[in-house]
C-alpha cells in the first residue's frame, strides 16, 4: 500500500460570475450568478513513504488546492484521498498527528509572544513528549540557526526568520508526511539555502515524506527525486526528475573554446536548427535541437574549420523544460 | 477521555492569552474603562426607568440589580473565553481556519483558545461583587439549592450565551453579512436585562422559545428568588444542550463547506 493514495480527485469552487455592468451587479445582489470552476480535475497519485515529490505548475494550476485537500483543509468535491489507508477529513485527529503542513503565506505561530511560547502550545497540541521536544528543538535550532530568534515575539522577526520558525514548527512532532506549499516564497537566498538543507536532512535522516510546491526550481531540483506537473488542474507529467530531463530535453547548449574563431569574422554557421547564442574571439555558444541534429555532427563541422581547445555540453535546465511542456499542453487544449 | 488533553491545551492557551495581555497594558486599561462605562450607563438607564415607573414589574431595586449583574457576569465569561467566535467572519475571509484544520484538536477549541480576553475577567470580578451585594439585598436564601442553581447557571448560561453567538457568527460560512446578524442578536440581548414579564407576551415568548436568552438571567433569577413554579433547574441544562447542539451542527456544517482562500 502506498502511503498517500489519491484517486480521481476533483475540487470545484463556486465563483460569482463577473456581472459586467453595474446594473447587472445590482441585480446579482438578489439572484447571484454562480459559475463552477474546476480547480483540480481528476487527479490520481500514489506516493511511497520517504519520497520527496515536487509539485509544480503555473500560477492557479491547482497546487495549493491539492495540498489543502491532502492536509484535510478542504473537502474534495469528488474522488478519494487515503493517507495510510485513512481519509483525512474523516480521521482528522489521527492523521493530523502524523502530518505537518507549512503554508508559505501563512504563519501558525502566535504573533505577540516569543516563538518558544508558541512551540510550547504545539507541544501540548501534538502531545509531544518532553524528551522528543527538547531533542528536536536542539537539532532544529542548530540546523536553522535559530538560537536567538525563538526568544523573540514573531512580530519582531524578518520574513526569513519567521519562515524558519514555521518550518521547524511543522517538524516538532516527528511527522511522517510534511506538505510544504511555497516554503521559500519571497525569502533571501541565505534563508532559502538553510531551509533547503533542513528539509533535505529531514528526508534523509527521518525518511519524512514530502510534497513541496515551489516557484523556485532550485528548491525542486535540490529537494526532490520526483516531479509532478499540474496544469489547469490536470496532471501532465509524473516522473523522476532525471527521466523528465532525459525525455523532454529538446534543446542543448554546446560551448566551444576555439584557437581561432572564423564565425566571429562573419562566417555563416551552416547547420540548420542550430542557433548561435554567443560568439567571441575564441568562444562559440550554440543551441541545438536534439531531435534534428546531435553534438557529433556539430563538432565535426566546427573542427573542420577551426581548432577545438575545449568543449562542454549543457542540457536544458528543468525550469525551461517545464515551461515548454506547459506551453505545449496549453496549445493542445485550445 | 480527551478531557485531560483539552485541559492541558486550555492551560497552554491561557498562558498565551496572559502573555499577550501583558504586552499591551495601555489597551487593557482603556478596554476596562470603556467596558465599565458602557455597562454603568446601561445600568443607570434601567434604574432610571425603574424609579420613574415606581418599580419594574413589581421587582425591587435589589432584584433588578441581581438580574443585571448576572447578565453581565455571563457576558464577561463569554467575552473572556469565547470572544474569538466574533472573528469567524474575518477568519473565513482571510482563510485563517486552515491552520486549525491541520492540527489534531477540535477546530472550535483551537479557535476560541487562540485569543482570550483576560481584561474581561477583571470586569467579571466587578460584576460578581455587584451580584453578591444585590443577592444579599434581595434576600436570596443561602442554601444548597442556591449553590446548585448558581453552579448550573454559570455553566449553562455561558453555553447558551456563547452558543447563540457561535451559531449566528457561523452563518458567515454561507452569507456575507453574518456578523451583522450576530451583532443584531447581541443588541436584542439588551431586552433580557429587564424583567421579561414587563414586555408584551410575544417578546417574552420570543426570548423563551425562539432565542432563549431569557435563560441567561431572567429565569434563573426567578428560580433563585422563588418567584416561579417552572422547573428552571431542569430547563437550564435542557436549553443549554439544545443551543450548544444547534451551534455545534451549524459550525460543523460550515467548516465542512469551508473553502479557504486562493493563494
Ligand atoms: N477559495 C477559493 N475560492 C474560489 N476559487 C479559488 C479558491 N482557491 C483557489 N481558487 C482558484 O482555483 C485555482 C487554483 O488555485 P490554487 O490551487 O491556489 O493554484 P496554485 O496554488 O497552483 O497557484 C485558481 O484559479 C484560483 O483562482
Ligand atoms: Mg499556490
Amino acid at each position: 500500500m502506498m502511503q498517500i493514495e489519491v484517486n480521481h480527485l476533483v475540487k470545484e469552487y463556486k465563483r460569482k460570475r463577473d456581472p459586467g455592468t453595474l446594473l447587472k451587479a445590482l441585480g446579482s445582489m438578489f439572484r447571484p450568478d454562480y459559475e463552477i470552476f474546476r480547480a483540480v480535475d481528476d487527479i490520481n497519485l500514489g506516493i511511497e513513504k520517504g519520497e520527496a515529490v515536487g509539485y509544480v505548475g503555473p500560477n492557479g494550476s491547482g497546487k495549493s488546492t491539492t495540498i489543502k485537500m491532502l492536509s484535510g483543509v478542504l473537502t474534495p468535491t469528488a474522488g478519494t484521498i487515503k493517507i495510510d489507508g485513512l481519509e483525512p477529513r474523516k480521521n482528522r485527529m489521527k492523521i493530523n498527528k502524523r502530518t505537518g503542513v507549512v503554508f508559505g503565506n501563512r504563519s501558525v505561530l502566535w504573533w505577540d509572544v516569543p516563538v518558544m511560547e508558541s512551540y510550547r502550545v504545539l507541544q501540548k497540541l501534538y502531545e509531544i513528549p518532553e524528551k522528543t521536544f527538547r531533542d528536536n528543538l536542539e537539532e532544529f535550532i542548530d540546523l536553522l540557526d535559530m538560537e536567538r530568534i525563538i526568544q523573540v515575539p514573531e512580530r519582531q522577526l524578518s520574513l526569513g526568520q519567521k519562515m524558519k520558525c514555521n518550518i521547524a514548527a511543522a517538524f516538532l512532532h516527528n511527522p511522517e508526511i510534511v506538505y510544504l506549499d511555497e516554503p521559500t516564497i519571497g525569502l533571501d537566498s541565505e534563508s532559502k539555502l538553510k531551509i533547503r538543507r533542513f528539509i533535505q536532512k529531514m528526508n534523509e535522516d527521518r525518511h519524512t515524506t514530502f510534497i513541496v510546491t515551489s516557484h523556485d526550481f532550485q528548491d525542486i531540483e535540490s529537494l526532490c527525486q520526483r516531479i509532478i506537473l499540474i496544469n489547469h488542474g490536470k496532471i501532465v507529467i509524473d516522473d523522476k526528475i532525471g527521466a523528465v530531463r532525459k525525455n523532454f530535453t529538446k534543446k542543448k547548449q554546446i560551448t566551444f573554446d576555439l584557437a581561432d574563431n572564423p564565425w566571429s569574422k562573419g562566417k555563416e554557421f551552416a547547420i540548420p536548427d542550430v542557433r548561435v547564442l554567443d560568439v567571441g574571439e575564441t568562444n562559440l555558444v550554440l543551441e541545438y535541437d536534439v531531435e534534428k541534429t546531435d553534438s557529433m555532427e556539430i563538432m565535426n563541422y566546427v573542427s573542420a574549420s577551426s581548432d577545438i581547445q575545449d568543449v562542454s555540453i549543457n542540457g536544458q535546465d528543468i525550469e525551461s523544460i517545464i515551461r515548454e511542456i506547459v506551453k505545449k499542453d496549453n496549445q493542445g487544449e485550445v | 477521555m480527551r478531557l485531560r488533553y483539552y485541559g492541558r491545551l486550555w492551560k497552554a492557551y491561557m498562558r498565551i492569552g496572559l502573555l499577550t495581555t501583558t504586552q499591551y497594558p495601555a489597551d487593557t486599561v482603556i478596554w476596562i474603562i470603556s467596558m465599565l462605562l458602557r455597562e454603568a450607563a446601561g445600568f443607570v438607564g434601567i434604574l432610571a426607568i425603574a424609579s420613574v415607573m415606581g418599580s419594574l414589574g413589581a421587582w425591587s431595586f435589589y432584584e433588578i440589580c441581581l438580574l443585571f449583574s448576572m447578565c453581565a457576569v455571563i457576558e464577561a465569561i463569554s467575552m473572556a473565553f469565547f470572544d474569538n467566535v466574533w472573528s469567524i467572519d474575518s477568519m473565513i475571509r482571510r482563510g485563517e481556519m486552515d491552520v486549525y484544520l491541520v492540527r489534531p484538536a477540535s477546530p472550535f477549541v483551537q479557535m476560541v483558545g487562540n485569543r482570550m480576553h483576560f481584561q474581561a475577567v477583571l470586569s467579571m470580578l466587578v460584576y460578581i461583587g455587584i451580584f453578591l451585594w444585590s443577592a444579599r439585598g434581595a434576600h436570596v436564601p443561602l442554601n444548597l439549592h442556591t449553590a446548585f442553581v448558581l453552579v448550573e447557571y454559570v455553566i449553562c448560561g455561558t453555553l447558551i450565551n456563547s452558543g447563540i453567538y457561535t451559531l449566528f457568527n457561523s452563518l458567515n460560512f454561507w452569507i456575507v453579512q453574518g456578523s451583522d446578524l450576530a451583532e443584531f442578536v447581541q443588541t436584542c440581548r439588551e431586552f433580557v436585562k429587564y424583567p421579561l414579564h414587563v414586555f408584551p407576551a410575544f417578546i417574552q415568548g420570543f426570548f423563551t422559545y425562539i432565542l432563549p436568552l431569557g435563560f441567561i438571567a431572567y429565569y434563573p433569577v426567578l428560580c433563585l428568588l422563588g418567584k416561579t413554579d417552572m422547573p428552571v433547574e431542569i430547563l437550564l441544562p435542557a436549553v443549554a444542550a439544545f443551543v450548544a447542539g444547534a451551534a455545534s451542527i451549524v459550525w460543523r456544517l460550515g467548516l465542512k463547506g469551508y473553502n479557504s482562500t486562493g493563494t
